[in-house]
C-alpha cells in the first residue's frame, strides 16, 4: 500500500505536474486566444475610425460645396469643425496600425491628400472673394475627394482582410486550445480518477465548465463580429462610390462586384458573377492587362492605372470612358487568391479638364500673344513670374527674368530714380491699384537705355487673408503713340505760331453761323480789332456790314469744297463807328476736319491797301514826270545804274562838245566848272548811293568855250523788280536866269513891270514861304483875287488832288533853298483844270542872303504833251518801219513822202533819186508802170485820199507776175486830224501761186468730183465737211454737212460703227475705211463702201480728208447671197453624206473576209464620202471667213503636242511619205488648237500631194523669243514666182497642175486667214520644179480678238 | 462563237428595253437610223416634227433622244429648251444631231447631254448612245 500510495503519490504529483505543466501551457494558448480576440476588436476599431474619417472629410466636403454655393458662415463652421476631427481619427488609426506598413503608407496618402483639399479649399474661399471659382478648380477638388474617399475604402479593405486573415487564426486558436485543453483535463482527470477519485472533482469541473464557456462566448462573439465586419465589408463595397470587383484566381473570376461596377461594364450581376471576367474578350486584346494582373498576383505589387481610356459603346454610341484603376492583391491567409480592383470613373473630370486645359492654353496662348505685356510680381520682393512674351520683349533681357527679383532683372529701374519701384511699393502696402497712361519709362535693353512710354496698370492680387500677396503688372508699349501725339501737339503748336505770326490775316470760320475758330492778329488788325473780340463769335455779328457780300462767297467754298481768290478786291466795314476802308487779297479755303468732311473755310488775306494806294500815286506821280520831262527845255542825258555815262548823248556833246571817249564815264565831269566839278561829283555819287534825284546847279563848259549856268535835275529809273535801271537828268540853261536875277535884284520895280508883260505867270515867295507877289497873267488865268492868292492861297487853284504834293514839293524846295519844278492841274478863270508845270527858284541877296523863291507857271497842257506823244510816236514808228518785213511809206496828208523804209525801195524797185526828191508823182508814175491794172492802183489811192477815215487792203499785181498785198490806212490824230498816209506793201506772190494751185486743183477736184457716180466728200483736218459732191443731193436729199445729216443717212445700226472708225482715223491719220448702210431719197438703205484718206501739206500735216462713198449694194448682197448658198449647200450636202457613209458603214459590218475586194470597195467610198465632207466643211469655213463669222475657241496648249499628233495622224493615211519632224516649241501656245491643227494639216497634206515623186516631208518648229516659226518643205513640182502671189486666194490653186490635182485650193485661204486671225503670218517661197517651203509665223501669246 | 452569240442574243435583249426618239426632218437620215439600230434592236421611233416634243417624249417614254437643230417647226435649240425646262422630262439625256459646224458651242448653250456631228462614224455614232444611256441609269 505504501508502495502503492507512494506510486499513486508519484501518480498524482505526476499528475498534477502534468495539470500544472498543461495548464500552463494551456493558458498560454488560451492567452494568445484572447490576443486574437482582441485582433478583431482592432480591425473592428480601426474600421470604424476609418469610417469616421471618411464620414467627416464627406462631411467636410459637403460643407465646402455648400459654402461655395451659398456663401452661409454655416456650412464653414461645419467645415471647420470637421477639419478638426478627422485629424484626431487619423492620429488614432495611425496609431492603431502603427506596426502596418502598408496601412501607414496609406495613411500618409490620406494625410497628404486631406491636407492637399483643404489647401484648395482655402485657394478656393480667397479667390471666390475676388471672382468665381474656376471650373478646374472645383474638379480638382473633386477628384482629390474621390481619391481620399476610394484611398480610405481600400483602407477599409485592407483591415477588413487583415481581420478575415485574424478571424482564421483565432478560430484555429480558438479550436486548439480548448481540445488541448480537454484532453489535458481528461489525462488529468483519468489519472486523478485513479488517484483521487474524489479529488478536487467539483474543481474541474468548474474548470471545465468555465472553459467551454469562455470558448463558447467568445466563438459567438466572434461569429457576430465576423458578420458584422463581413456586412460591413459587402456593404462598404456596396456602397463605395467607386466601382469595386473581386477577381478570384487565374481565370479572374467575378467573386464581388458592386452596382456601380456593373454600371460601368455595363452588364448585370446574373451575367458577370462567379464567370471569368475576360471571357468574352478576345484574348490578344486584352493581353496586356491580364499580365499585368497577373503581375499582381505573382508580386502582390498593386497595379495602379490612372486615366484609363476604354472605349465602351452605349446604346451604339461609342464613347471613350476614362477610368482609374487600383488592382490589389487579395489575400486569403496569407496566400494571394485574387485581385480588388477598385475603378473610379473619371471622365467627366478627364473631359472637363481637357476641356479647361484647352480652354486655359488657349487663354494662355491669348496671353502670351497679346501686344499687352502682363507678368506678376510676388511678394513685396517683387519676384517676377508667369511674364508673357511681350511683357519679356518690354523688359528685353529674355526669359532669364523669370523668377528674379524685379530690382535683379531692371536694375535700371533703382538706378535712374524712376518711380516704379516706390509705386508697387505703394501698392503692395495700400492695396490699391495704380494705373498711369503714357508713364515714361527707360529700359536698358542689350546694354542700351531706351526710353520709352508705357500705359502701366499695377493689380494688387489677394490672399485669403485680404492681403496683398502679388502684384499684377499689365504694360502695353505706347512708346509710338506719345510720340505721335506729341508730334500732333507740335504740329498743332507750330500751325497755331504761324497764324499767329503769320503777316497775313488768317481766320478760321467753322459752321453755319460762321464761328470764329482760329483767328491771328494780322486779320483782326484789319478791322482794328484785338483777335480776343473776334474769337468765338459769329464773324458776322461783329462784321454786320460784311454778311450781304462775303457770306455767299462762304457758303459757295463749304458747299463747292473749291477755294477761291479775290485780289484787289475793295472793302469797306464801320467798327466801332468807324469807316474802315482798304483792298484785300484774298483765299478762301474749305477747311476740313480729320475725316476730311469740309467744317469751314480759313481765311487767308493780305491787306493790299497801300500797295493799291501805291500804284495809284505811281500811275499818277508816273504822268507827272512825265510832265515834267515834257516841261523842260533842256539837254536830257542818261547814266547808267552806277552813274557813269555811257551810250550815245548826243545832248551832251551839242552842249559840252566832249567827244564819247571824254565824257564816257566820269568823263564828263571835265566839262564842269573846276569849282564845281568836285561838289557835283559828291552830290552826283551821294545820290547813285541813296538813289535818289539829284537836283543840282553848277557851271558848264559849253562848245564855244564860255561857262554858263545850270540847273541839274536827275531821277532815277527803276525796273519792274525795283533795280536800278538807269538815271535820266536833264540840264536846263540858267545862265540868263541867274543873270536876270541878278539884274532884277537890281531894280525891282523894273522887274515888276517886266513881269507883268512876260507871258508867263511869275511869282514871288517870301522866305517864310507866303507868297508876296503873283504878276497880273495869274490874276487872269486863275480868276483869284489879290486877297485870294497871296500868303498860301494860290493852292487854293491847284486841282484837289494835286494841292497836297504842290505844297510839299514847295515847302520843301523853300525850306532846302533849292529849286523845284512841279506838274500839278491849275484852275483856270472859266473853272477848267489845265496842266501847268510851276517851277521855282530860290533868290538870294548880292550877300547871298535867302530871300525866298521866285518861279514861274507854265500852262503846258496841250502842247507839251502832244510834242513829247509825238516824238516818242515817231521815234517808235520809225524803228518799226526799217525792222519790218514789209515796205513802208509814209505820206502826209497832201499826198508828200514823209518816210519810206528799204524794204519798201526792194519792193518797188524805186530808183534812188525819186525817192531822194521826196517826188510823189514821179513815185506813183513808176509804181503804175510797174502794175498789170495800174488804174485800179490810182483809183484806190484817190479814193483813199478823199476819205481820210477809209483803210484799204487789195492786192496789186504786177505785169512781171508779182503780187503784193497793199494795206493803206490813215494817221489820225486824237483831235482827228487826218496826219498822213501810211502804205504798207507785202510781197505774197508765193502766196498768191500757192493759192492758185489750190484753186486750180481744188477746181479739177470739184468738176472731177461732181460728174463720178460716188458721192465725194471733203472735210478740213478736224472733219468739219468743207465740200460734198453733188451726187449726195441726188442720192439722199441731204447734203452731209454735220452730225444730224449723217444720222439722217446712215442706217442706225451702222452709226456707232463708222462713227467711230472714223474718230479712229481722225485721230490716228490712218485710211478711213468702211461698209455701211447709206438712205437714198425712197427711205431704202443701199450698202456702201466708204475710202477716206488724209490730205497731207508740205510739212507733213494733214490739212483735209477727201473720201468716197461707193454703192456696193449688188455686191453685198451677191456676196451675201452666195456666202448663205455656200453654207446652206454645204449643210445640205453633209445630210447625203451622212446617210452615204452610214450605209458604207453598215456594208461593211455585214462583209466578212471572204468579200475582200468588196471591204476594199467600201473603204474606198468612205474615204471618198469623208473628202467630200472635208470640202464642204472647208467651203463653210470661206463663207464664215468671207462674213466674219468664224468662230475662234482660244485657249492656251502645248504645241509640241499639237505637232506630234497631227503628224502621227497624217503619216498613218499617208503611207508613201515619210513625214521628218524636227525642233521644239518652249513655252505654251494661247490660241485656237483646232484651227492651228487646220493650217498644219492643210501644209502638209498639200506638201504631200504636190510631192507625187518624193517621198519624204520636213516640218520644222521652234521659238524665237515669243514667236514660233513653222515651216513645212517639200521637194515637189513648186509654184512659178508669178504664182507664189496669188496662191492664197480664194479659189486659188496651181493651176498649171490643175489636171493632175484634184482639190479646190481654198484650204491655203482658210490656213491664211487662221494666221492672219491670230496676229501671225503664212507665207511660201518656192522654185518650180525643185519645191516649195510654206512658213508660218504666230505670236505665243496673240491677243487676237474674237 | 457560240459565246458570242450568246452574249450578242443578251446584248440585244438588253437593247430591246432601250427606247431612242429621233428628231430628223430628213426622211433619208431617219431610215438609215431606223435601219441601223434595228440591227442592234433598239426601239427607234423616228418623228420628223419637233413641236410635240414634251407630249412625244412623255407617251414613248424614251431612254435618249436625238436632236436634229434644223427641224421644223420650232427648231431643235428651242425643242432641247422645253424638255430641259419641264420636270418630267428633263433627265433623259439629249443628243444634238446635226450638220452644223457649230454643234458644240450650241450644245454648250442649250445645255444639250452631248453632240452628233454629221456625217459621223457608226461606231462612235453608237457608242455615244450607249455610254449616254448607260450614264442616264445612274443618275
Amino acid at each position: 500500500m505504501t508502495v502503492q500510495k507512494k506510486n499513486l503519490v508519484k501518480v498524482f504529483v505526476a499528475a498534477i505536474s502534468l495539470v500544472i505543466i498543461l495548464s500552463v501551457f494551456s493558458y498560454s494558448r488560451i492567452n494568445a486566444f484572447f490576443e486574437s480576440a482582441e485582433s478583431v476588436n482592432h480591425t473592428t476599431q480601426v474600421t470604424l475610425e476609418l469610417e469616421k474619417i471618411r464620414g467627416s472629410l464627406i462631411n467636410a466636403e459637403t460643407a465646402k460645396r455648400g459654402y461655395l454655393l451659398t456663401h452661409h458662415d454655416l456650412f464653414l463652421n461645419a467645415f471647420t469643425s470637421s477639419l478638426k476631427q478627422y485629424p484626431q481619427h487619423i492620429a488614432i488609426v495611425k496609431e492603431l496600425t502603427s506596426e502596418n506598413p502598408e496601412q501607414q503608407k496609406s495613411l500618409d496618402l490620406v494625410e497628404r491628400l486631406a491636407k492637399n483639399r483643404d489647401d484648395y479649399f482655402k485657394k478656393m474661399l480667397e479667390v471666390d472673394k475676388s471672382r468665381s471659382v474656376a471650373p478646374e478648380e472645383y474638379l480638382t477638388g473633386q477628384a482629390i475627394m474621390d481619391s481620399l474617399v476610394a484611398e480610405i475604402t481600400v483602407m477599409v479593405i485592407r483591415e477588413n482582410i487583415l481581420l478575415d486573415k485574424h478571424s482564421n487564426e483565432l478560430l484555429r486558436q480558438g479550436l486548439y486550445a480548448p481540445l488541448l485543453l480537454l484532453t489535458v483535463s481528461i489525462i488529468a482527470l483519468a489519472v486523478l480518477v485513479f488517484s483521487y477519485l474524489k479529488l478536487n472533482k467539483s474543481l474541474i469541473q468548474e474548470h471545465k465548465i468555465k472553459a467551454e464557456g469562455l470558448m463558447e462566448a467568445y466563438e459567438l462573439e466572434l461569429a457576430k463580429e465576423k458578420e458584422k465586419n463581413e456586412n460591413r465589408f459587402r456593404d462598404m463595397v456596396e456602397q463605395a462610390p467607386v466601382a469595386i470587383c473581386l477577381l478570384r484566381g487565374k481565370d479572374f473570376v467575378v467573386e464581388i462586384a458592386n452596382d456601380k461596377q456593373l454600371q460601368s461594364w455595363g452588364t448585370t450581376r446574373e451575367e458577370l458573377l462567379n464567370r471569368p471576367i475576360f471571357r468574352d474578350v478576345p484574348e490578344d486584346e486584352i493581353k496586356w492587362l491580364v499580365d499585368k494582373l497577373n503581375g499582381v498576383l505573382e508580386t502582390g505589387e498593386p497595379y495602379i492605372e490612372t486615366e484609363l481610356p476604354s472605349k465602351q459603346s452605349l446604346d451604339g454610341i461609342e464613347k471613350t470612358k476614362y477610368l482609374n484603376f487600383i488592382c490589389e492583391p487579395f489575400y486569403e491567409d496569407h496566400v494571394i487568391v485574387g485581385i480588388l480592383s477598385i475603378s473610379t470613373d473619371v471622365t467627366e473630370q478627364v473631359l472637363d479638364r481637357k476641356r479647361v486645359e484647352e480652354s486655359e492654353s488657349k487663354f494662355k496662348s491669348l496671353i502670351d500673344a497679346a501686344p499687352i505685356g502682363i507678368g506678376v510680381f510676388r511678394g513685396r520682393e517683387l519676384i517676377i513670374e508667369n511674364p508673357n512674351q511681350e511683357f519679356i520683349d518690354i523688359v528685353g533681357k529674355g526669359t532669364s527674368i523669370v523668377g528674379k527679383r524685379l530690382t535683379e532683372a531692371m536694375p535700371e529701374l533703382i538706378e535712374k530714380g524712376q518711380p516704379y519701384l516706390k509705386i508697387l511699393d505703394d501698392v503692395f502696402t495700400s492695396g490699391k491699384m495704380y494705373q498711369s497712361f503714357g508713364a515714361p519709362v527707360s529700359i536698358v535693353k542689350d546694354g542700351v537705355m531706351h526710353a520709352g512710354f508705357y500705359d502701366i496698370n499695377y493689380v494688387p492680387l489677394f490672399n485669403a487673408e485680404n492681403q496683398v500677396y502679388a502684384i499684377l503688372d499689365i504694360a502695353t508699349d505706347v512708346t509710338q503713340r506719345i510720340i505721335d501725339t506729341k508730334k500732333i501737339q507740335e504740329s498743332e503748336q507750330r500751325f497755331q505760331n504761324l497764324v499767329r505770326d503769320a503777316s497775313v490775316g488768317i481766320v478760321v470760320l467753322t459752321g453755319e453761323e460762321m464761328k470764329v475758330e482760329i483767328v491771328n492778329q494780322g486779320y483782326s488788325r484789319l478791322f482794328n480789332l484785338d483777335p480776343a473780340d473776334l474769337l468765338n463769335q459769329n464773324l458776322f455779328d461783329i462784321l454786320p456790314d460784311a454778311e450781304a457780300y462775303y457770306r455767299p462767297i462762304l457758303n459757295g467754298v463749304m458747299q463747292s469744297g473749291l477755294p477761291v481768290y479775290l485780289n484787289d478786291s475793295p472793302y469797306s466795314v464801320v467798327i466801332k463807328e468807324k469807316l474802315i476802308e482798304g483792298y484785300l487779297n484774298v483765299i478762301y479755303q474749305p477747311y476740313r476736319n480729320i475725316s476730311g468732311d469740309i467744317i469751314g473755310v480759313m481765311t487767308i488775306l493780305a491787306d493790299v491797301t497801300q500797295q493799291m494806294l501805291a500804284i495809284k500815286k505811281g500811275e499818277e506821280s508816273e504822268q507827272r514826270f512825265q510832265a515834267a520831262i515834257e516841261a523842260v527845255q533842256g539837254i536830257l542825258w542818261t547814266n547808267n545804274s552806277i552813274g557813269e555815262m555811257e551810250g550815245e548823248q548826243i545832248g551832251w556833246s551839242s552842249l559840252t562838245g566832249q567827244t564819247y571817249e571824254e565824257y564816257r564815264g566820269f568823263g564828263w565831269a571835265n566839262a564842269l566848272h573846276p569849282d564845281d566839278a568836285q561838289p557835283t561829283v559828291d552830290a552826283w555819287n551821294l545820290a547813285v548811293k541813296n538813289r535818289s534825284v539829284f537836283d543840282f546847279e553848277h557851271r558848264l563848259k559849253t562848245k564855244d568855250g564860255s561857262f554858263r549856268y545850270f540847273s541839274i535835275r536827275a531821277i532815277p529809273l527803276f525796273n519792274g523788280d525795283s533795280s536800278l535801271r538807269e538815271w535820266v537828268g536833264v540840264h536846263t540853261d540858267i545862265t540868263e536866269q541867274k543873270i536876270a536875277a541878278q539884274k532884277i535884284k537890281e531894280s525891282e520895280s523894273y522887274f515888276r513891270r517886266l513881269t507883268d508883260t512876260v507871258p508867263a505867270i511869275i511869282w514871288i515867295t517870301e522866305p517864310d514861304g507866303s507868297c508876296s507877289y503873283l504878276n497880273k497873267l495869274w490874276y487872269d488865268y486863275t480868276g483869284q483875287t489879290k486877297e485870294e492868292s497871296l500868303g498860301f492861297g494860290w493852292l487854293e487853284a491847284i486841282h484837289p488832288k494835286d494841292k497836297e504834293q504842290a505844297g510839299e514839293i514847295f515847302i520843301s524846295a523853300n525850306t532846302s533853298q533849292k529849286p523845284f519844278s512841279n506838274l500839278s492841274r491849275f484852275r483856270n478863270s472859266r473853272g477848267e483844270y489845265r496842266w501847268a508845270v510851276d517851277i521855282g527858284s530860290p533868290k538870294f541877296d548880292s550877300n547871298g542872303v535867302f530871300e525866298g523863291m521866285i518861279g514861274t507857271v507854265m500852262d503846258v497842257h496841250e502842247e507839251k504833251l502832244a510834242e513829247e506823244k509825238l516824238a516818242y510816236r515817231t521815234a517808235l514808228l520809225e524803228a518799226h518801219n526799217q525792222a519790218s518785213v514789209d515796205g513802208i511809206m509814209l505820206v502826209d496828208a497832201k499826198g508828200k513822202i514823209i518816210s519810206y523804209n528799204q524794204r519798201f525801195t526792194e519792193i518797188w524797185n524805186m530808183p534812188q533819186h525819186i525817192l531822194a526828191d521826196k517826188d510823189d508823182d514821179a513815185a506813183l508814175a513808176f509804181a503804175m508802170s510797174q502794175l498789170l491794172y495800174p488804174q485800179l492802183f490810182i483809183d484806190k489811192v484817190r479814193s483813199l485820199y478823199e476819205n481820210p477815215t477809209e483803210s484799204s487792203l487789195d492786192h496789186l499785181e504786177f505785169i512781171d507776175g508779182k503780187w503784193i498785198e497793199r494795206n493803206g490806212y490813215p494817221v489820225i490824230g486824237e483831235d482827228g486830224t487826218n496826219y498822213a498816209w501810211s502804205w504798207t506793201f507785202r510781197d505774197i506772190t508765193k502766196q498768191k501761186l500757192f493759192e492758185k494751185e489750190i484753186r486750180d486743183s481744188e477746181e479739177r477736184f470739184r468738176l472731177l468730183a461732181q460728174t463720178l457716180p460716188q458721192l465725194i466728200w471733203v472735210t478740213d483736218e478736224l472733219g468739219n465737211a468743207e465740200f460734198s459732191s453733188i451726187r449726195w443731193k441726188e442720192y439722199s436729199g441731204l447734203e452731209p454737212s454735220g452730225e444730224a445729216e449723217w444720222k439722217a443717212i446712215i442706217h442706225p445700226e451702222d452709226y456707232n460703227l463708222i462713227n467711230s472708225a472714223w474718230i479712229h482715223s481722225l485721230t490716228t491719220g490712218n485710211i478711213f475705211k468702211s461698209e455701211v448702210r447709206l438712205k437714198n431719197k425712197e427711205d431704202e438703205y443701199r450698202w456702201h463702201s466708204v475710202n477716206g484718206e488724209p490730205v497731207f501739206d508740205k510739212g507733213n500735216k494733214i490739212i483735209k480728208w477727201v473720201g468716197a462713198f461707193t454703192d456696193i449694194n449688188e455686191q453685198k448682197l451677191n456676196d451675201e447671197r452666195k456666202d448663205e448658198f455656200v453654207s446652206i449647200a454645204s449643210h445640205e450636202m453633209k445630210t447625203p453624206l451622212t446617210t452615204a457613209k452610214a450605209y458604207l458603214q453598215m456594208l461593211e459590218f455585214t462583209l466578212d473576209e471572204s468579200n475582200g475586194e468588196a471591204i476594199l470597195f467600201t473603204k474606198k467610198a468612205i474615204e471618198s464620202v469623208d473628202r467630200l465632207t472635208e470640202l464642204a466643211s472647208e467651203l463653210l469655213d470661206v463663207s464664215k471667213i468671207r462674213l466674219g463669222k468664224l468662230q475662234y475657241n482660244l485657249a492656251t496648249f502645248n504645241f509640241n503636242d499639237l505637232i506630234h499628233d497631227t503628224v502621227e495622224s497624217i503619216q498613218l493615211t499617208s503611207p508613201i511619205h515619210r513625214i521628218i519632224k524636227s525642233g521644239e516649241v518652249r513655252d505654251p501656245v494661247f490660241g485656237d488648237k483646232h484651227r492651228l491643227q487646220q493650217v498644219v494639216i492643210n501644209l502638209l497634206t498639200n506638201a504631200i500631194k504636190y510631192s507625187p515623186d518624193a517621198d519624204v516631208v520636213f516640218i520644222d518648229f521652234k521659238q524665237e523669243g515669243d514667236t514660233i516659226q513653222v515651216s513645212v518643205k517639200d521637194a515637189g513640182i513648186g509654184i512659178a514666182q508669178s504664182s507664189l502671189d496669188k496662191i492664197f486666194d480664194k479659189y486659188h490653186r496651181i493651176e498649171d497642175h490643175a489636171v493632175h490635182f484634184q482639190g479646190l485650193g481654198i484650204g491655203l485661204f482658210i490656213s491664211f486667214e487662221i494666221i492672219q486671225r491670230h496676229k501671225g503670218k503664212l507665207w511660201a517661197t518656192s522654185e518650180a520644179g525643185k519645191g516649195s517651203t510654206f512658213y508660218f509665223l504666230l505670236p505665243i501669246n496673240n491677243s487676237s480678238s474674237q | 462563237m457560240q459565246i458570242k452569240e450568246l452574249e450578242e442574243i443578251q446584248h440585244h435583249q438588253a437593247n430591246l428595253e432601250k427606247r431612242i426618239i429621233i428628231y430628223d426632218d430628213n426622211i433619208e437620215i431617219l431610215t438609215m437610223c431606223q435601219m441601223f439600230f434595228k440591227k442592234f434592236h433598239y426601239q427607234v421611233k423616228t418623228l420628223s416634227r419637233c413641236e410635240n416634243v414634251i407630249n412625244d417624249v412623255k407617251s414613248y417614254k424614251p431612254d435618249l433622244i436625238l436632236m436634229d437643230l434644223w427641224i421644223p417647226e420650232i427648231g431643235g435649240e428651242k425643242a432641247v429648251e422645253l424638255l430641259k425646262k419641264n420636270s418630267m422630262t428633263r433627265y433623259i439625256p439629249v443628243l444634238l444631231f446635226s450638220a452644223n459646224s457649230d454643234i458644240d458651242e450650241i450644245c454648250k448653250r442649250i445645255n444639250a447631254d452631248g453632240c452628233i456631228s454629221k456625217p459621223f462614224n457608226l461606231k462612235e455614232f453608237k457608242d455615244t448612245i450607249d455610254n449616254h444611256i448607260r450614264l442616264s441609269q445612274f443618275k
